[in-house]
């Protein structure tokens, strides 16, 4: 056996790493183009039935890949546990930054809409995220590819069992699942047990031991001997730390005995690595080999010599091994506070992004509230209530009145629209009223959110109806005025009827109906509803056949729509003595 | 037995490998000077904005031209708006945002505008917290507009009600128009301008009597917002009599309180 020149050495390299990294990059690289290309072939030109398809298939990408980092996180952080690689902590940290890129820009999102995420702490998030992104790649590409983090390449592209492979020029054998035994006389030297300690420690930081275990009567260690790129080097890296834990004794191992015994079992796996028929036995004798040259030299005070043989290195000046030392363990340090600072900050700023969104506040029309409360004849009547997230980035507006049905000694059926006065306060004027008028009023707003992509969600809020009495309004006198319960129904004209029975001992003055009407066509071969309307206005009722009847009428519809008229209304009489009555604020909906 | 002794050819360690300590803390103070400069950014109230000058060509307009109106803010990262309107042979009232040139220059068009039309405008700029800061009134006469003719046609006792308008009035302005002649054309014009940027020109002009005329300033608008607190409107009624005399009051205003 001899060491390998450097030029078979670099000719080695490179084809592992064309083999092992460069072919599957070119292969992902070409799936993922496709994918990406179909997606958005048929998400720019086909049907929205296809649409979905293409948009399923660009999510289940997305999660796919963010499963295949968050695997390789988990991956990563088990290797740096056990081994305590500077490299494998810094892959782990790199991947997990990249796996927060989408919480710092969803959950405010999501949670609280495009307002929590144009929001200073929103802001922040999304800038944490992308710092994130970045920082970790950075932190994965360097703690995989940097040297500085492992004593050298050998696990990324060759293992241990690999490289004795290729030294071994005579390919006699087949594989044995014998272990080989063999006998160093020099292991029995004094302070042997505690250097094979320090050196599996060392060599475990470095990268080139996956494990080892000690006890009374010798250290046993399992080298790193899986490969690959980091992506397909997952699944290999899992199944090391699932048999590293449970069946130790199935991986490649060595033995060192503190008497001299060495012994040796390759797996089958690392044997078919080296690619070639290499007789076993020699095989496993190289590896011991090398494992004991390394902890001689370790425990002789070379710590890089003690790596270069496991690396089979041609060591010079201008090629040293090195070993990763306290400086690497500080860098991993301060990576990780870096990393958490990031996530910590990322984390709390879009939770504050979602706490202070003006999206999460409850739609709904609060705070109802009459200015004065007991107004007077003549005095103006201002209505005031708030509007909770009105600002919101992601609202509109399309409507909000204050819906005004006022009889008796002044008539009117009409809205006014509600103005922003400050914050989340909207008012407005219902006017002035003269004495021994009674004025019913709801506010009502029509909104409508954004989509993330989506159409717009539309809301329609009411307030309960409150009734104010201006001055005097004469309600259950002597005369004994009432109103039976209204009954309406669409007549020949298309207009809406009402019909009230009035019972006083008086004669009757006036009855009237006072209305507010929204209209909602939908048009009945899409399906599509596509307009509002909305009026106000007031009729009076003529006695006919023992009840008191009207006309309403409704707003026309198209050929081909159906509309739906929603009514709020309420009826009023008044009698000889002043007497009056009232239905209260009613609700019909009628379909034309 | 291979290898069994240090190499003697290994180069020495360095004395200190500070690198990734030094690379880390830059890395730590880029990341709170980026945050601090989003922060800042985002809560920091920008300077006060200020319209530098307005420009019009043609000075003097003719029937058909477009007028261009350039204006010169600072700081030019502004959203700045111009409102206008014509009178007379014209009934447009308009405006929105002007377009960035750069270097703080916008511009806007108005027009193509008619013989006989006088057209008023005013450049404004606003941020949430400051404004409206507008410019100065530009009148311009299109062509032949006769003024101070025999007829004698003027307008006078311009009176706004409420005096001191608040969110929740619907101010009215009524005003006595007066001429020799038959008056053939009474028209209110107004323009708003809202804190935040935003505002409109518009306006109605109704006869409640006799030479008497009554104007108004039209709803809030989409989200109430046409009232709200330090919205500032200007406006002055505009007439014309049976020999084309005409006659407009002085340009009013108020802030709504």
């Amino acid at each position: 056996m001899q060491a390998m020149s450097a030029a078979t050495e670099r000719q080695l390299r490179r084809r592992y790493w064309w083999r092992l990294e460069v072919r599957p990059l070119i292969g992902l690289t070409i799936v993922f183009l496709f994918v990406v290309g179909l997606s958005t072939f048929a998400y720019a030109t086909l049907s929205p039935g296809i649409l979905l398809w293409s948009e399923v298939a660009w999510i289940a990408l997305q999660v796919v890949l963010l499963f295949w980092i968050a695997v390789y996180a988990v991956v990563e952080y088990a290797l740096w546990r056990r081994t305590r690689n500077v490299g494998h902590r810094l892959q782990f940290l790199g991947s997990s930054l990249i796996l927060f890129t989408p919480v710092g820009i969803y959950v405010p999102l999501l949670l609280g809409g495009w307002s929590a995420t144009f929001s200073p702490p929103g802001l922040m998030a999304a800038l944490c995220s992308m710092v994130s992104f970045f920082l970790g790649i950075v932190l994965a590409l360097l703690g995989y590819y940097a040297r500085r983090f492992r004593a050298g390449d050998l696990n990324l592209f060759r293992n241990l069992v690999v490289r004795e492979g290729e030294r071994i020029e005579a390919v006699t054998d087949g594989y044995s699942e014998r272990p080989l035994s063999v006998t160093y006389p020099e292991l029995h030297r004094a302070g042997a047990q505690e250097a094979a300690r320090a050196w599996a420690g060392t060599l475990g930081k470095a990268g080139l031991l996956l494990d080892h275990r000690a006890d009374d009567a010798g250290i046993t260690v399992n080298p790193v001997t899986y490969t690959g790129v980091g992506t397909f080097r997952v699944l290999d890296a899992l199944r090391f730390l699932s048999s590293v834990r449970r069946h130790p004794e199935r991986l490649t191992w060595v033995r060192i005995g503190w008497d001299g015994r060495v012994s040796v079992h390759l797996s089958p796996g690392d044997y078919e690595r080296t690619g070639r028929p290499v007789a076993y036995h020699a095989l496993a004798a190289a590896v011991a080999d090398a494992m004991v040259s390394s902890l001689l030299a370790f425990a002789e005070g070379d710590s890089e010599g003690s790596a270069a043989v496991l690396l089979g290195h041609v060591r010079g000046p201008l090629n040293p091994v090195r070993l990763p030392g306290p400086w690497a363990g500080r860098l991993g340090l301060a990576a990780a506070a870096v990393a958490a600072l990031l996530v910590l900050t990322g984390v709390s700023s879009a939770l504050l992004a979602v706490a202070l969104s003006p999206e999460r506040q409850p739609q709904e029309i609060l705070d109802v509230r009459v200015e004065p409360p007991h107004p007077l004849p003549g005095q103006n009547v201002d209505v005031y209530a708030n509007l909770p997230g009105y600002d919101a980035f992601s609202l509109v507006i399309d409507a909000f009145d204050a819906i005004v049905l006022a009889a008796f000694n002044a008539t009117d059926a009409s809205f006014r629209e509600m103005r922003h006065v400050e914050g989340t306060t909207f008012g407005a004027r219902l006017g002035a009223f003269p004495d021994g008028t009674e004025v019913t009023f709801a506010l009502h707003a029509r909104l409508r959110r954004l989509g993330m992509g989506g159409p717009p969600t539309e809301t329609t809020l009411w307030t309960p109806p409150q009734t104010l009495a201006i001055g005097r309004v004469l309600r259950e006198g002597p005369s004994g005025l009432s109103l039976g319960a209204p009954g309406h129904d669409i007549g020949a004209t298309g207009n809406l009827t009402f019909r009230v029975r009035v019972d006083t001992t008086a004669a009757v003055e006036m009855v009237q109906v006072l209305a507010y009407v929204e209209s909602r066509p939908t048009n009945l071969t899409t399906g599509f509803t596509y307009g509002y309307g909305a009026s106000a206005f007031w009729v009076n009722l003529t006695a006919l056949a023992g009840q008191y009847t009207a006309e309403l009428p409704l707003f026309w519809s198209l050929p081909g729509d159906r509309t739906v008229f929603t009514v709020r209304y309420k009826i009023v009489a008044r009698d000889t003595t002043w007497n009056t009555a009232t239905t209260g604020l009613l609700r019909l909906e009628v379909t034309r | 037995m291979r290898v069994t002794a240090p190499s003697p050819t290994a180069p020495p360690r360095p004395p200190s490998r500070r690198w990734g300590l030094v690379l880390t803390a830059a890395l730590l103070a880029v990341i709170l000077a980026v945050a601090g400069l989003v922060f800042w950014t985002a809560t920091s109230p920008p300077p006060a904005p200020q319209i530098l000058a307005v420009s019009w060509t043609p000075q003097s307009p003719g029937p058909g031209d477009v007028i261009t109106v350039v204006a010169r803010v600072t700081p030019a990262t502004l959203t700045v708006d111009l409102q206008g309107l014509s009178y007379f042979e014209s009934g447009w009232s308009g405006g929105g945002s002007m377009t960035p040139l750069g270097d703080g220059r916008f511009q806007a068009q108005i027009g193509p505008v008619a013989e006989g039309a006088e057209v008023w405008f005013v450049v404004s700029v606003s941020t949430r917290e400051v404004g409206p800061i507008l410019s100065k009134h530009v009148v311009l006469q299109v062509g032949q507009v006769l003024r101070g003719g025999p007829s004698g046609i003027r307008i006078d006792s311009v009176t706004l009600d409420p005096a001191l308008p608040s969110v929740l009035d619907n101010p009215v302005v009524t005003a006595r128009v007066n001429s020799s002649v038959a008056i053939t054309q009474v028209e209110f014009a107004s323009m708003r301008f809202q804190r935040g940027g935003g505002g409109g020109g518009s306006g109605r002009a109704f006869e409640s009597g006799p030479g008497l005329y009554r104007g108004d300033f039209g709803p809030a608008g989409p989200g109430g917002r046409g009232f709200e607190r330090g919205t500032v409107f200007f406006y002055r009624f505009a007439a014309r009599d049976a020999t084309g005399n005409t006659a407009v009051s002085e340009i009013q205003t108020f802030v709504v309180r």
